[in-house]
């Protein structure tokens, strides 16, 4: 039994230092993961607690028929879907933020003198992580567990229990969407 | 291959998704289509700018954060198996208090001189009887009898000594009188306490969470008042220390016998 599956067993039976293990394991990753979704530091912080309480409740059902990465990102994919659905807030916030020029110039006056070739690249990522905000929750998705977390087509279909050709096919839809939008932006 | 299939297939390809021969025949396209070849660079200059964003650091007081969410969701959940239960619970009430009541009718019947038992059927009735109803009858009718002021003295610092072991269950309280446990301090007493407090934050969470503490389970709450099982002296002794520190207990309750206590949070002006 590998040390994961170790704390697993525990924490089932109760043992609260093994859930603060598995919670040490997969806290930055889930948090990032519910800031490349909302980007916004607050929410992701918010959601991946939320993800958390989510596991602690029903560790108890975790079988073991899936690999617990998968489990724990499905649990997140959808405690963020669900707040998108709640409050819309997920898209609107985020295209403004990354759409108003304002904002970035805010940031980067803020921070120490960088040389210029930094601070238009440091722009760019900004605008990149709004694109990607503003894309809608099945895109973004794909292009977070995809190209940010290096999860494989298999895992990403297991986590959001759809066919392996869904997976390929909003991947691609993704990117493509994601091409357009910061083309647009950096015109 | 014509430019659409190109274009579905770019980011499979760039995965290295595409079996040989597709992924050879999107080569070939690409090498003498301008359009599909930009279209290539530029999603393959995204994915990499994506792989290259930045990874957060979590809040300093991430782990501190959750843990307070998780145990007040703890302490919500059995409520909730509480309530579950209730009906289950109130039926155990009733049966108390159903022996309550026979308990105090055989008081009555030794005080108005209606019972007498003489000390040898005493003995008697104690080895016959169910335990704590024996108990109880022996101590009421053993100072009802003119026993001196000693024997009275003993019967209740043994009995404060098996309150101080904690050993004492629920039923037994049925034994003892409201005069002998007005007597003792430091402790709740009745079923129903007002916590004076002038802290506004303090509300019936506050008092859930240091019940939980002690191993006290949340019977109900309400917005200004929670009720709690207490089956221990050691239990109502820590639940009596925890109120203290928040504000004014004052005991209101006339039930000296109930296994629950009901605190009502008063704001003081």
């Amino acid at each position: 039994m590998n040390e994961e599956a170790l704390f697993i067993e525990k924490a089932r039976n109760g043992d609260v230092s093994a859930f603060e293990k598995l919670v040490s394991l997969y806290a930055k990753k889930i948090y990032n993961y519910c800031y490349r979704m909302t980007d916004s530091r607050e929410d992701a912080e918010d959601l991946a607690q939320e993800v958390f309480i989510k596991v602690y409740q029903n560790l108890k059902s975790f079988k073991g028929d899936s690999k617990f990465s998968t489990w724990i990102y499905r649990i997140a994919y959808n405690t963020c879907v669900d707040r998108y659905r709640k409050n819309r807030k997920l898209d609107t916030v985020s295209l403004n933020y990354g759409k108003d020029e304002d904002s970035v110039k805010i940031e980067l006056v803020s921070n120490d003198p960088l040389p210029e070739e930094e601070v238009i690249k440091k722009e760019r990522y900004r605008k990149l992580q709004a694109c990607i905000a503003g894309l809608k929750p099945e895109y973004k998705t794909v292009i977070i567990l995809r190209d940010i977390q290096n999860y494989t087509y298999a895992e990403i279909a297991e986590i959001l229990q759809v066919p392996l050709g869904t997976v390929k096919s909003h991947i691609s839809r993704a990117r493509a969407a994601l091409c357009d939008a910061l083309r647009e932006m950096l015109e | 291959m014509d430019c659409r299939v190109v274009q579905e297939l770019i980011s499979p390809y760039i995965d290295g998704e595409l079996d040989r021969e597709r992924a050879r025949q999107l080569e070939a396209h690409v090498e003498s289509c301008s359009e599909c070849r930009q279209r290539l660079e530029e999603m393959k200059a995204v994915v990499q700018m994506v792989g290259a964003l930045e990874e957060k650091e979590l809040p300093d007081d991430f782990a501190d954060r959750l843990q307070t969410r998780l145990e007040a969701e703890q302490v919500t959940g059995m409520i909730h198996r509480k309530r579950v239960g209730f009906s289950s619970w109130m039926k155990w009430v009733g049966m108390a208090a159903a022996a309550a009541v026979i308990v105090l009718a055989i008081r009555v019947l030794s005080l108005n001189g209606l019972m007498y038992t003489s000390p040898q059927e005493k003995g008697r009735t104690e080895s016959a009887a169910p335990e704590n109803m024996s108990k109880s009858f022996v101590a009421d009718s053993r100072d009802e009898g003119g026993t001196g002021p000693s024997d009275t003295q003993a019967d209740a610092a043994d009995k404060q000594q098996e309150l101080d072991r904690g050993d004492v269950g629920a039923s037994e309280y049925t034994s003892e009188t409201s005069e002998q446990a007005q007597e003792a301090d430091g402790y709740i007493k009745s079923d129903k306490v007002e916590l004076m407090v002038q802290d506004v934050c303090i509300n019936p969470q506050t008092l859930m969470i240091r019940a939980v503490q002690h191993g006290i389970d949340v019977v109900d709450q309400t917005q200004d008042s929670i009720t709690l099982k207490v089956t221990s002296i050691e239990q109502r002794k820590a639940l009596y220390r925890e109120l203290e520190l928040l504000g004014v207990v004052k005991e209101v309750g006339t039930n000296f016998e109930s296994d629950t206590v009901t605190i009502v949070i008063v704001e003081q002006e």
